[in-house]
């Protein structure tokens, strides 16, 4: 039995059914349709709004394959039409070849360039309902900034690092924890979600999401040169919030990592659910799909200070068997268990450096570890 | 909220050391995300320890980058003092390797003496010899003749040695020129390295 009395870091990883007080935005011009004070489901409509999609512009004089000027003379539409996606817009047969061209969305046929043959489309303003997203009580409604203001009761998971503000989503588990994702598993079907995936991101896979329009990312580890290139500086306090277009979070470190098991099986038993993410927090949210939190959210009066949630600072714990922890450095690392013994005496490492030993079991195998690299998780 | 931290916390603008600079250090150069995930993870977890020697030479070569940005950490270069503190020796191994690294990373002129401080004690382990006249030793030729308490020997240019001696009062030559120092558990360092910094 060990008489030194050895410490660690103990970290918050998961805050299950906590009352918290999320924000739903419009995001375009419309009307807010919650009431303060009443209790909302998920699939219940918040509000509606309007997005006006900009401009797109097809040279038609290039993929028809004429001279500007001739546009005019292949047109099956005239300038002002409205035209919808998957409409023919010009048509022009030759002996050798022929050209079809195709509306690529719902828009107003505004010019064409006699110039250099372009044709402008504005696009059709489309209406969207904002859900609520969770079960909860309105707890505010601002109609002047289009947000509405719930509290609702939810499972947070923090990460170590992360980049990107507040985005939302499904939750897609599309990999093991300690799989590495190549860039074509992510795809135009992963629009709008969050996904969960594997041990380690890399710079083509994030492009690939970006270029799908991703919401967000969860994963074990990133490359800290890719991390850095997001968010400028390593340091937190010198860290303003940064927005690349996609939340990401790393939940254990730098490099391949696997997620860790306390985090995959709260985000298998989410898969397929509405979640929120805040990178710059390394923070998920993941919303009770229980009716009955409801009354939970009515009983809990929450402190402004705790009500949007903090990220949880790491305390100091003794270390004792039967102590839940994690491993945060190689070999191992990531890797979680329960604390079976501590050693009597210390060890040297072949390093050089002597240290107490703690053996720590996990789900496969019993490691023998320095109590430094060890961080408590219970 | 108080938590452990380590000898890299000391060091608030770690982050902002080129990672090849670290790499100019090592012998064995990992790849280069290797060696930054590495040093990200000593960031983000600044407790841990090295298991393994690959892991200690990384973090030696951390040290020295990190000692460079913020000499005063170590050195004083007023009273021309270099105190190690215990958290260094014990996380560091050893004591003599980790003074070379201090020395090489921080290179001062002259006599410096080397402490080593635990929770109760300051203890003088030794002295470095770095002379003022380097460069001209160098010019001279390859190899400088030195005496060590009445004993003759050769040492290389652009080398860092060690004599375990211990004791006041040491009687050291370098080329031409007589200095009296004091040794210890560390004992006697003689820097003769050229364009070290």
């Amino acid at each position: 039995m060990n008489n030194q009395t050895l410490f660690a870091n103990r970290r918050i990883r998961i805050n299950p059914g906590v009352c918290r007080l999320i924000k739903r935005y419009l995001k375009g011009p419309g009307t807010i349709l919650a009431q303060k004070n009443t209790e909302i489901a998920p699939h219940d409509i918040i509000g509606r709004y309007k997005i006006t999609g900009g401009f797109s512009v097809v040279n038609l004089a290039k993929e028809l394959n004429v001279s500007p000027g001739d546009v005019p003379k292949y047109l099956k539409k005239t300038v002002g039409d409205t035209v919808y996606k998957g409409e023919l817009l010009a048509d022009r047969k030759g002996l050798f070849s022929s050209a079809q061209i195709i509306a690529p969305n719902d828009s107003i046929f505004e010019s064409v360039s006699s110039t250099t043959g372009e044709a402008r489309f504005k696009m059709i303003p489309r209406e969207f309902s904002l859900t609520s997203g969770v079960f909860g009580v309105v707890d505010n409604v601002d109609r002047e900034r289009g947000e509405v203001t719930i509290k609702c009761v939810m499972t947070e998971i923090y990460g170590v690092v992360g980049t990107g503000s507040d985005k939302e989503g499904f939750l897609s588990v599309i990999s093991g924890p300690g799989d590495l994702v190549s860039p074509s598993k992510i795809t135009a079907e992963h629009r709008g979600q969050i996904l969960v995936a594997g041990s380690l991101l890399m710079e083509e896979t994030i492009k690939q999401a970006l270029s799908n329009s991703v919401s967000g990312i969860i994963c074990g580890g990133l490359n800290m040169d890719d991390y850095l290139a997001m968010v400028t500086s390593f340091s937190p306090s010198k860290r303003i919030g940064t927005e690349i277009g996609i939340s990401i979070i790393a939940t254990e470190g730098f490099g391949i990592i696997p997620i860790g098991d306390d985090f995959q099986e709260v985000l298998l038993r989410h898969n397929s659910r509405f979640a929120m993410i805040n990178g710059n927090l390394g923070r998920l949210l993941l919303p009770s799909d229980d009716a009955n939190s409801i009354l939970t959210c009515r009983k809990v009066s929450l402190p402004p200070q705790i009500a949007q949630g903090v990220k949880p600072e790491l305390s100091v714990a003794e270390i004792k068997p039967g102590i839940k922890v994690r491993l945060v450095w190689p070999p191992f690392m990531g890797a979680q268990g329960v604390v079976g013994s501590v050693d009597a005496s210390p060890t040297t490492l072949e390093s050089g450096i002597s240290t107490y030993l703690l053996t720590v079991e996990t789900s496969k195998r019993k490691i023998k570890v320095p109590y430094s690299n060890v961080e408590i998780i219970s | 909220m108080p938590h452990l931290t380590g000898f890299f916390a000391e060091f608030p603008d770690l982050d902002k050391i080129p990672p090849g600079d670290i790499a100019g250090w090592l012998k064995n150069k990992p790849e280069s995300h290797v060696l930054i995930n590495f040093f990200g993870n000593r960031l983000l977890y600044p407790q841990t320890i090295a298991q393994n020697q690959k892991d200690l030479e990384m973090d030696f070569a951390i040290l020295r980058e990190a000692l460079k940005q913020k000499p005063e950490v170590v050195y004083d270069p007023k009273s021309s003092r270099i105190l190690l503190p215990e958290l260094y020796i014990d996380r560091f191994p050893p004591l003599a390797r980790l003074a070379g690294a201090v020395v090489e990373a921080l290179s001062p002129d002259g006599i410096t003496q080397i402490y080593v401080k635990d929770n109760k004690t300051v203890k003088l382990a030794g002295t470095l010899i770095r002379p003022h006249e380097i460069e001209d030793l160098a010019k001279a030729g390859s190899s400088v003749k030195i005496e060590v308490g009445g004993v003759a020997g050769v040492l290389k240019i652009n080398s860092l040695n060690i004599s375990q001696i211990e004791g006041s009062g040491q009687k050291i030559k370098i080329a031409d020129k007589e200095y009296i120092v004091n040794g210890g558990i560390l004992g006697i360092i003689i820097d003769l390295r050229i364009n070290s910094t």
